[in-house]
């Protein structure tokens, strides 16, 4: 998902939609090592929602994705 | 060549050149706002600003709502309406391709003290004092502030903070960057949350209150005092449970056993009669627990 603009709220939602991404990696690398570990799942599910939820912020302001 | 020929040849040069000179940058001029909207009960007032700028509440004994705003120029079209007991303010942009400071769009709302409130911001700080009433505030990338509010208060924001100073009712707070403060308060209700900003609450912990607090990577820290009555609960995955409250902390007294997931980190535990519920929990960050002195 790329936004075109530069404007702070396009680099705020950018370095943000980085944050979930790298944090999504994290947890489902603790999932394969420990899959009975229902914190991480959790945080988990909570950050694919938080995901999804950004990305259709990022739509609205006229991202496309890729 | 007489003086009249050279005058019809140099005129018309000099007439282009003076077209051509470079002009000073045309200079935005600020537009400002106002409208008084009379009430009879508690207003619902709905303000969206897509541009940039700040939203500030403040309440008054009145029963009007007034709403002023600052543009920093005309490309940003604003207009409110009532009906009845709702007002609804909307910023919008009309000019996309104007430069980012003539973007800018400043509110200063002045409500009833009973009023709900829905903001919606963009980039600017969110401000909002002495108000009583259901509240659901949304940023992106602009912090917000709340003082001496009470309700059912909802903030949702991307990478914005929330300092929350004496609110009472409840706070749902959510937030991927952000961190949330929450000093001296009267909630029976807290959930917060953030993926990666950190997490305060300086406060008394309401008997009966359900207190819940979870960051991914950053830390939760809970300051409370020695006349606190709570169950608590902490645990994380990665992360470490930094307990510098273990005197007071005695195991659970309501006959609850619980059992620690091998693949978490935590404790349980309980203060005074442990009439309220707290829980606090991060998947890598520190969870530190403190007795205010």
């Amino acid at each position: 998902m790329q936004l075109a603009g530069n404007s702070s709220m396009d680099v705020s939602l950018r370095q943000n939609l980085d944050i979930v991404d790298k944090f999504i990696v994290d947890c489902e690398q603790r999932v394969k090592e420990q899959p009975q570990d229902e914190l991480t799942r959790e945080y988990l599910s909570g950050a694919y929602q938080q995901k999804a939820e950004l990305i259709s912020a990022m739509m609205d302001r006229g991202g496309s994705g890729n | 060549m007489s003086l009249k020929m050279i005058g019809r040849g140099i005129l018309p040069v000099l007439g282009v050149g003076v077209l051509l000179l470079p002009s000073p940058p045309v200079q935005a001029a600020p537009q400002h706002f106002e409208r008084h909207f009379a009430v009879k009960g508690r207003p619902v007032v709905i303000l969206q600003n897509v541009a940039n700028g700040r939203i500030e509440v403040k309440s008054s004994k009145n029963s009007e709502v007034v709403v002023v705003a600052t543009q920093a120029s005309n490309k940003i079209g604003v207009v409110a309406e009532q009906a009845e007991e709702r007002i609804d303010v909307t910023a919008t942009i009309l000019d996309n391709s104007a430069p980012a400071n003539e973007l800018e769009a400043n509110f200063t709302l002045t409500v009833p003290e009973e009023t709900e409130l829905q903001l919606k911001s963009q980039t600017g700080l969110v401000y909002v004092e002495q108000v009583m009433g259901d509240m659901t505030l949304q940023s992106v990338a602009g912090d917000i502030h709340l003082k001496e509010v009470s309700g059912y208060i909802v903030v949702r924001t991307t990478g914005g903070s929330l300092v929350c100073t004496q609110c009472a009712g409840k706070l749902n707070f959510n937030s991927i960057s952000g961190n949330a403060q929450v000093l001296q308060p009267g909630l029976s209700s807290v959930t917060l949350f953030t993926m990666s900003g950190n997490i305060l609450f300086d406060g008394e912990f309401i008997r009966t209150g359900i207190y819940t607090m979870k960051s991914g990577k950053g830390t939760v820290e809970v300051h409370f005092s020695g006349n606190d009555s709570f169950d608590l609960n902490a645990q994380t995955a990665t992360g470490t449970v930094d307990n510098q409250a273990e005197a007071l902390l005695r195991p659970d007294s309501h006959g609850v056993r619980h059992i620690a997931s091998r693949f978490t980190k935590g404790l349980f535990g309980t203060v005074g009669s442990g009439l309220a519920k707290v829980e606090l929990s991060s998947y890598s960050g520190t969870i530190r627990i403190l007795k205010r002195d």
